[in-house]
């Protein structure tokens, strides 16, 4: 690996492939991916269902193993690391958004944002977790439940958990695939501008085509291949 | 119309494996039932079967007249096996010698129940029932068989011809086991069996003799109480129909109790099976809200949804009960053969076949528990709002708790009454079961809410432990408080069992007196002392015997059915009335050991007042006060004597025993024989044959029988609750399993999040491990709460016995709970925690 593809570049993925056994045969999910994100870039991963986007958020989060290939996260290499590892590097390096929420129904909104931070054994866990359910405006509703928010409260609440560990990645699954045109406005506008505070790079799959359009590269899949890379300069001529 | 969907429906579900634990649920509980009840039902069986040796017969009717031949007829129309013998005291000549003898004259297979041996050869110093051959039916015509007491009495050898009555009956054998002996001490004529066809020759029964026609029967229990049933109308009042579990013995009674041990371990085996279906049918309701929006959106009707499910309920029940009734019946033959090695080889050898009824009861608590139990969650599930298929949070409203509580309750009650037939032992368990349900669940609740530990930090193992509690607070309390009946009910059971089997063991220790020596005069004391010390045999002091009568208490005259005076005298009179028959009083210097007072002081030695210790149930019986005076008649005499002191006694020891016994000053002088019980072993039997040789008037009884059949069903009735308590135990670890998989799926998504969020497998498991041993703790301690009260209602309402406090059942419940629901807790989310997080994926998509 050179010099500058460390400095700049915070994701290198060579000829990734992903098998799955379905009924005695091998379905190739993802057919020789290869790509490299910039630090601090935003990029979406768009495509039809069944086009391999979420598998591929998988394996570069690690939260799955290829079938062959290598990823690097951070200079990591998370195709040599075992679950463990990946773990472990998840807790310092990655954010997470979903699409369901997917907070902790027992711990207040509170609690649910300090976790990672107190997973990853950050100090002043509480301190942070309360100016970031400040900045998404929620500071009044720190000591609620998953169950006494409404869907775009919670998607507020899974954000502010996702930056508490300040990641060097984040990642997201249609994080406004589940709520209202309003709600959906407002966690996008929450999501890039946090992005751009923190100098996080953003890599979400979405549908959602003007969500796509706030990142500064779209990735189009099919048929587990890249099948389209418009980046920054280009789709300002797009736009 | 709806059968298609209904069972395409249905397919896919058993497909995808969500039925299995509403099917296991059913399973589990008709197998536990089956098992039990059938278990129970055998072993029950062959106790009472055993426990029928002691009448030679299942039921005995006894006559001093002849019954006749046409009401005795009925027996065969009931397919009931009869035989019947007559007994009377007769004089039996030996050359000079003559001797009383009660004499059996058997007609039919007589004993019915039991081992009638006779030996035709001179005995040997081994233990007699171990000589002789098993015998059925009288002897032949002509021949008498004799207990060894007549020979040895006599010095006759077999072959020697003795005179009954008018004939001569030649000595063929002699009686080294009879199933029906005597064990009355002052009934101890050596027993003569002769056949029923020489009762004429002897002369001896004559119109106005004493005589006793002893009608033995022994069958199915059903065709015995209808053949009762059927000759009841000709029964005349004193004609006495009689059974093992009627009678009044320590037989009886250990019996009984084991009886209603049993059955309660039964009732308790069914709650925990309701416990574990309604939490699968819950569950599986909450499963289907989906598919009843979706199919109410599509148009389907009312009924048609309805038949859907009711068709899905009755197949998986129908699949659960047939899997449950193959397991039961499995389990519990299983149970009795690997048994069947320990018990006593005197149990019958065919334990008897698997009733109906254990099979009628297995499939009737499956179709109750899949009926009743999915009720209110069907109901629910039938009024789910359309809108669910928009607004996925949408539900139907709950059912109030009470309607729940009534419908929980009323199954549970109905199952209890259906199998128990018992409405006070039905109305405890579920008076039990109420209270726990109800009363723990909410203090469960209260703990969770209070102790969420908000000091901790949420990524602490702790603190996520109790945010997963609190987060299923309902549920959580719901799971704890039937674990905490789990547990309640395997600490109920061991500690009945524990204290039921040392209660028997206290009755008959080892070292107890299997042999009573009676009739012995003042003269014989010390040298039967004397023999005895040369055999090294330890007797219990020999205690004089007086027969005498109680005239008056204070100024009441007793016995009398004199009806002038008030009310308060004639109600008096008449509890007193049976007072009045002939005692046997005896007198002593030192108190007796086993007989605590009570009440009073016992005298002293040297103290001259006459006085008397009564036994204190028959003080309160008959109303007796310290001080009160009694007025005894004794032959001629009268003694009056203060009453200074009441004991204890219990009637079922193996020792002399007596209602009243008085101070030396009082019947010291009166004429007396002495009666003594003591202990012999194998060594010592030559003992026995040099007291009937030396002491011809002496009277010998042997309960050695009595006491090695006692002891054989101590030791049947722990193996069977030892089966039982492994049962329940299974049945606990399974209703555990049953709430962990019910709240699998939470589980499984907080994994999936903490995983993905980066929390380590150690913290995850440590997690798991503290909520469980909290949960266990928990319910630990609210079993110990709880047992300690359900103990004391069924000891002090159902089984009588003395309820103490068990102060380490504390410690001993929360410690058990807490590592059982750990360890069986941490067992099934073990592959939770080792699952990658790639399960997330599939979730989100």
């Amino acid at each position: 690996m050179s010099e500058e593809q460390v400095s700049s570049d915070i994701i290198i993925v060579k000829n990734l492939i992903k098998q799955v056994a379905v009924n005695n045969s091998t379905l190739e999910i993802l057919k020789s991916i290869s790509l490299n994100v910039k630090q601090g870039q935003s990029i979406a991963i768009v495509g039809a269902s069944g086009s391999g986007k979420s598998t591929l958020l998988g394996l570069l989060a690690g939260l799955d193993s290829s079938t062959s290939g290598e990823i690097w996260l951070d200079d990591a290499p998370l195709h040599e690391l075992n679950e463990e590892q990946r773990t472990e590097l998840r807790a310092k390096k990655v954010g997470f958004i979903f699409q369901s929420f997917l907070l902790l129904p027992a711990l207040t909104a509170l609690e649910n944002v300090m976790l990672p931070a107190q997973l990853a054994g950050f100090e002043n866990a509480e301190q942070k977790a309360k100016e970031l359910l400040d900045k998404v405006g929620l500071s009044h509703r720190d000591d609620h439940y998953p169950n006494q928010l409404s869907g775009g409260e919670q998607q507020r609440v899974a954000i502010a958990r996702a930056f508490i560990c300040q990641p060097k990645i984040l990642f997201a699954d249609e994080p406004t695939g589940n709520l209202d045109g309003a709600n959906g406005k407002r966690i996008e506008e929450l999501l890039f501008e946090l992005n751009q505070q923190l100098n996080t790079t953003l890599v979400l799959v979405t549908h959602d085509p003007k969500l796509a359009q706030n990142c500064q590269r779209i990735i189009t899949m099919d048929d587990g291949q890249i099948s389209e890379d418009v980046k920054e300069e280009e789709l300002s001529d797009v736009v | 119309m709806w059968f298609k969907p209904a069972t395409a429906l249905l397919k896919q579900q058993i497909k995808r494996g969500e039925l299995t634990i509403f099917i296991l649920a059913i399973a589990l509980a008709v197998t536990s039932v089956f098992s039990l009840s059938g278990f129970g039902e055998r072993l029950n069986q062959a106790l009472v079967a055993k426990g029928s040796n002691f009448l030679a017969a299942d039921r005995v009717l006894s006559s001093a007249h002849a019954i006749d031949d046409s009401v005795l007829a009925k027996a065969n129309d009931y397919q009931v096996k009869a035989a019947e013998y007559l007994s009377f005291n007769s004089m039996v000549f030996h050359g000079d010698e003559m001797l009383l003898a009660f004499t059996k004259a058997v007609k039919g297979p007589y004993p019915l129940r039991g081992e009638l041996k006779i030996s035709d050869k001179a005995l040997t110093n081994d233990p007699l029932d171990t000589q002789g051959v098993v015998k059925y039916g009288p002897p032949p015509q002509g021949e008498v068989w004799v207990s060894p007491e007549l020979l040895v009495r006599f010095d006759a050898v077999i072959g020697d011809d003795v005179e009954v009555g008018d004939t001569n009956l030649k000595v063929t054998g002699i009686v080294t086991q009879e199933p029906d002996g005597s064990f009355s001490i002052f009934n101890s004529s050596p027993t003569i069996f002769i056949n029923d066809l020489d009762v004429a020759a002897t002369n001896i029964v004559q119109p106005g003799s004493r005589v006793y026609y002893n009608y033995l029967y022994s069958g199915d229990d059903d065709a015995l109480s209808d053949f009762y049933q059927a000759i009841k109308p000709d029964l005349k009042t004193n004609q006495n129909w009689q059974d093992i579990k009627g009678e009044q013995s320590p037989l009886a009674n250990s019996l009984k109790r084991a009886n209603q041990f049993l059955l309660l371990s039964s009732l308790l085996g069914i709650i925990l099976a309701a416990t574990a279906i309604s939490v699968t049918a819950s569950r599986f309701s909450q499963h289907q809200l989906d598919t009843v929006a979706l199919l109410k959106t599509l148009g389907t009707n009312d009924s048609t949804i309805r038949k859907i499910f009711v068709f899905q309920l009755t197949t998986l029940a129908l699949i659960g009960m047939s899997l449950g009734l193959i397991a039961g019946y499995a389990l519990q033959e299983g149970a009795l053969g690997l048994v069947q090695h320990y018990l006593p080889q005197s149990l019958p050898k065919d334990l008897p076949g698997l009733g109906f009824k254990p099979l009628l009861i297995a499939v009737s608590t499956g179709a109750i528990c899949a009926a009743l139990f999915s009720l209110t969650p069907m109901l629910r599930l039938f009024s789910v709002p359309v809108m669910r298929v928009i607004k996925r949070d949408m539900a139907s409203a709950p059912f109030a708790l009470w309607k729940n509580g009534l419908v929980f309750g009323g199954a549970i009650f109905a199952l209890l009454l259906t199998y128990s037939q018992d409405i006070v032992l039905s109305l405890i368990t579920l008076t039990i079961a109420a209270i726990i349900a109800l009363v723990l669940s909410a203090m469960a609740w209260i703990i969770i809410r209070m102790a969420r530990g908000k000091q901790f930090s949420a990524a602490s193992p702790f603190k996520l432990a109790m945010a997963s509690l609190y987060q299923r607070a309902n549920q959580a309390s719901m799971q704890i408080a039937s674990i905490a009946t789990a547990i309640m009910l395997m600490l109920i059971v061991l500690l009945l069992r524990n204290e039921l089997i040392d209660e028997w063991q206290n009755q008959i220790p080892e070292g107890t007196a299997n042999h009573f020596l009676g009739n012995v005069t003042p003269d014989q004391v010390d040298q039967i002392d004397s023999l005895m010390k040369k055999y090294d045999v330890e007797t219990s002091d020999l205690y004089p015997i007086i027969r005498g009568r109680v005239s008056m208490i204070n100024d009441d005259k007793v016995g009398g059915y004199d009806s002038e005076g008030n009310a308060e005298d004639e109600r008096k009179r008449s509890g007193r009335r049976g007072f009045g028959r002939e005692l046997s009083l005896t007198w002593r210097d030192a108190k007796p050991d086993g007989n605590p007072i009570t009440q009073g002081q016992w005298w002293d030695e040297s103290d001259t007042t006459l006085q008397v210790s009564v036994e204190s149930d028959a003080a309160e019986r008959l109303e007796i006060k310290i001080g009160d005076t009694l007025t005894t008649l004794v032959g001629e005499e009268v003694v009056v004597a203060t009453v200074t002191s009441f004991r204890d006694v219990h009637w079922r020891s193996m020792r002399p025993n007596f209602m009243l016994i008085f101070n030396r000053a009082a019947l010291g002088d009166m004429p007396s024989t002495y009666i003594s019980s003591f202990y012999v072993d194998k060594d010592q039997h030559p003992l026995l044959r040099d007291l009937l040789r030396d002491y011809p008037t002496i009277s010998l009884i042997k309960i050695d029988r009595l006491i090695k059949q006692l002891r054989e069903i101590i030791e049947q009735v722990s193996l069977a609750l030892s089966y039982i308590m492994f049962l329940v135990v299974c049945a606990a670890i399974l209703v555990l399993l049953v709430q962990i998989q019910a709240s699998y799926q939470q589980r499984h998504q907080d994994l999936v999040i903490l995983r993905t969020l980066g929390a380590g497998k150690k913290l995850l498991q440590r997690s798991i491990a503290i909520e469980f041993l909290i949960s266990g703790a928990l319910a630990g301690f609210i079993a110990a709460l709880t047992t300690e009260l359900a103990l004391w209602l069924i000891q002090t309402f159902v089984i009588e016995m003395t309820w103490k406090p068990h102060p380490t059942l504390w410690l001993l419940a929360t410690a058990v709970g807490s590592v059982f629901v750990a360890l069986i807790g941490t067992r099934a989310c073990k592959l939770l925690t080792k699952l990658p997080p790639n399960e997330l994926i599939r979730n989100l998509s």
